[in-house]
């Protein structure tokens, strides 16, 4: 390198301070320079139809949404594919429904044929990509896509510790035998044992202590402390974080936001679990289903709902920020923004959560807002499935619908079809690999639900006239009967078409 | 440097009681392991491919390794620290009854986590209770004859372990390694 001289020191500090200067300007440059046209899909986990304000329930637990809501698309009776949030997850992310991707299981995985059909590998020739999933099950589905997503944010990201091992670099190319063998086995932190003997116990320990300083340090205004995916997390971050992600986009992108909320456990702010518990709300509750053999008693199925609602409430309260920051910057003028759930959640016929095998409206109606550039609000009550997101973006971004999807794209979209059938499906107990005999699957056709569960400890047919009866109290199914024979030849057939093993 | 790494040597238990310290701490760390490895097998083999599965069993077996080694480098730890009567001499009958007594409460202690977590001043009051125990047992039962006697048996046949559980956690550590890398 040649020696420098006066002159040549003085040109370049002259250069460094113009390139300060720009800098700093840049910075100053407003958000409407900043990339435009995403694609954002947000999916609050666990998070039902049912207990949602502007969707119907007595309670107005979401009056921030309700509000972003009025500009965009409102789809009242959306069905999600799964109950938990595997299937639930990887049918959002594939247009296909879990007999076809068989994320079967809670540590499922999209099988090889189809682990290239994503809406990830859809577009990343158009956009770039960003992926974050607060919940460890859906993570590992993402940690399927590295090749395609451009940043993929880790788990921990806005968790308070970071105790999670397979997410360490070192791991970076095993993560998935990683994750089962630690967090699933060797030192898992939740319930159950860990197979470590000594350090087991010692790390748990050290969750404890940790779980303790945050809550002292950050758990202000929380009515039970704070929430927790492993970890503790705390609202406002999670808020400020999906903030933060897109306000740093430097070009198109697609994003897929997976948080835990409203997840259990339910750890509202104080300020809505005093409110919904003054507000005199008792639920109308249906008998506990025949397939449930220990059910919870109504006190506990209204009590933990209301922990429920205020959490819910008390994200409601967070994402506000986020919708604003979409209205002020213009980022709904540009981009499309989807907010969905993998699953929902049940506080009624005995069941508290969502591990049960069962596939009631609470558990799979869940809510879906799309808000578009035309900002044009509208409220679709046709039944429509997780797997038409898929071929939804595809119509958004300008691309051709995957021929491997089995979704079409959502009303407003395209014209519906009234003659449709939707589908959900659970297979929770079943392997992944061989045919499908343990299983509980549910078919919904001009607002008739057809249900049929055969799984280990339960066997029987449901038929819901959803139209008349959304909370399924009436049970239409009588063998002889038309109406049960029309709809029961419809489940058989499609059982037959999809490679489900009907033994009844 | 040299004069005290020799001096931290000759402080060090005899190799044939390390030998067998190690033996008993890798029959109780792999024993649990694999119990809790077929625990859950039935649910591995719903979604886990046997590339898959056997990785797993890798990582369950390494990281037993590792932790045997750990566990036995405390107490090397603690025979440096302390008056080579008191426990170097002693190494191997002392930690029969202190491994077996740490053992036991690791399990309860598992047990009393598999929900979710006791009280943090339970756990300090019982571990507390645990060591002082440890330290009353490990201190006695060498220093009786009989209870010597069958304590140096008893470890002198555990070592056998060994044999087993270095070279399969070896070859899973290898293995993991492997994984690590490419």
């Amino acid at each position: 390198m040649a020696k420098m001289n006066r002159r040549d020191l003085l040109k370049f500090s002259g250069l460094a301070a113009v390139s300060l200067a720009a800098t700093s300007l840049a910075k100053a440059i407003p958000n409407a320079e900043k990339a435009k046209g995403h694609i954002i899909l947000i999916v609050f986990d666990a998070w039902s139809a049912k207990n949602v304000g502007f969707l119907g329930y007595q309670r107005d637990t979401m009056p921030n949404l309700r509000k972003f809501a009025k500009k965009a698309a409102v789809y009242h009776n959306h069905i999600s594919p799964g109950r938990f949030t595997v299937p639930g997850t990887a049918s959002l992310i594939t247009g296909l429904y879990p007999w076809s991707h068989r994320a079967l299981n809670l540590n499922g995985r999209i099988i090889p044929k189809h682990q290239n059909h994503t809406v990830f590998d859809l577009l990343k020739d158009r956009l770039a990509m960003e992926g974050f999933a607060q919940n460890v099950y859906a993570d590992q589905l993402l940690g399927g896509k590295e090749n395609e997503l451009d940043i993929h944010l880790p788990f921990g990201t806005y968790n308070l510790h970071d105790r999670i091992i397979y997410d360490n670099p070192l791991f970076k190319n095993d993560q998935y035998t990683a994750f089962n063998a630690f967090e699933d086995g060797i030192v898992q932190e939740r319930k159950g044992m860990d197979a470590s003997l000594f350090l087991g116990p010692l790390i748990r320990i050290k969750a404890l202590r940790d779980r303790i300083v945050s809550n002292q340090m950050y758990g202000e205004g929380y009515y039970q402390g704070l929430p927790e995916s492993i970890e503790t997390y705390s609202l406002k971050d999670l808020a400020d974080g999906l903030i933060e992600l897109i306000d740093g986009l430097t070009e198109p992108s697609l994003v897929y936001f997976h948080v835990f909320v409203p997840h259990d456990p339910y750890r509202p702010y104080s300020k809505y679990f005093n409110m919904f518990q003054d507000d005199k709300f008792v639920p109308v509750l249906n008998e506990p289903h025949p397939a449930i053999h220990d059910p919870a008693d109504a006190n506990l199925m209204n009590k933990t709902r209301l922990f429920y609602d205020a959490f819910i409430a008390s994200w409601d309260s967070e994402m506000a920020r986020f919708y604003d920051y979409a209205e002020a910057t213009g980022l709904v003028n540009t981009s499309h923004i989807v907010i969905t759930a993998d699953h929902g959640e049940m506080f009624d016929r005995g069941v508290v959560g969502h591990s049960v095998d069962l596939l009631t409206q609470p558990l799979v109606n869940v809510p879906l807002v799309i808000s578009s550039p035309d900002r044009l609000g509208s409220n679709h009550y046709e039944f429509t499935s997780g797997v038409d997101v898929v071929p939804t973006i595809a119509k958004i971004a300008g691309v051709d619908i995957p021929t491997w999807a089995e979704g079409r794209p959502l009303p407003g979209y395209e014209e519906n079809d009234p003659e449709r059938t939707i589908y959900c499906f659970d297979s929770a107990d079943n392997s992944a690999f061989g045919p499908l005999k343990k299983f509980s699957f549910g078919a919904i056709r001009k607002s008739k639900k057809i249900v049929y569960y055969q799984n280990l400890h339960y066997t029987g047919w449901e038929l819901y006239d959803l139209a008349a009866d959304p909370d399924e109290r009436t049970d239409l199914f009588k063998d002889g009967d038309a109406l049960t024979n029309e709809y029961k030849n419809l489940l058989l057939l499609k059982m037959e078409e999809f490679g489900i093993v009907y033994e009844g | 440097m040299r004069g005290l790494f020799k001096f931290l040597l000759n402080r060090l238990p005899r190799r044939s009681a390390v030998f067998e310290t190690l033996g008993l701490i890798l029959l109780f760390v792999f024993s649990w392991s694999l119990v809790q490895f077929f625990y859950r097998f039935p649910s591995y083999i719903l979604f886990l491919n046997v590339p898959t599965l056997v990785g797993v069993l890798a990582y369950y077996m390494a990281f037993a390794l590792l932790e045997s080694l750990f566990v036995l480098a405390i107490l090397l730890f603690i025979a440096e620290m302390l008056p080579t009567a008191w426990y170097s001499i002693h190494f191997s009958a002392a930690n029969l009854p202190m491994l077996i007594f740490l053992g036991d409460f690791a399990i309860i202690t598992q047990n009393w986590m598999a929900g979710w977590y006791p009280g943090a001043l339970f756990l300090l009051k019982w571990m507390g209770i645990v060591l002082i125990w440890m330290l009353i047992i490990g201190f006695a039962i060498p220093r009786v004859k009989l209870s010597n006697k069958i304590a140096s048996a008893i470890m002198d046949r555990v070592s056998i372990m060994n044999y087993v559980y270095l070279p399969i956690g070896g070859i899973s550590l290898f293995a993991v390694v492997i994984r690590l890398a490419f």
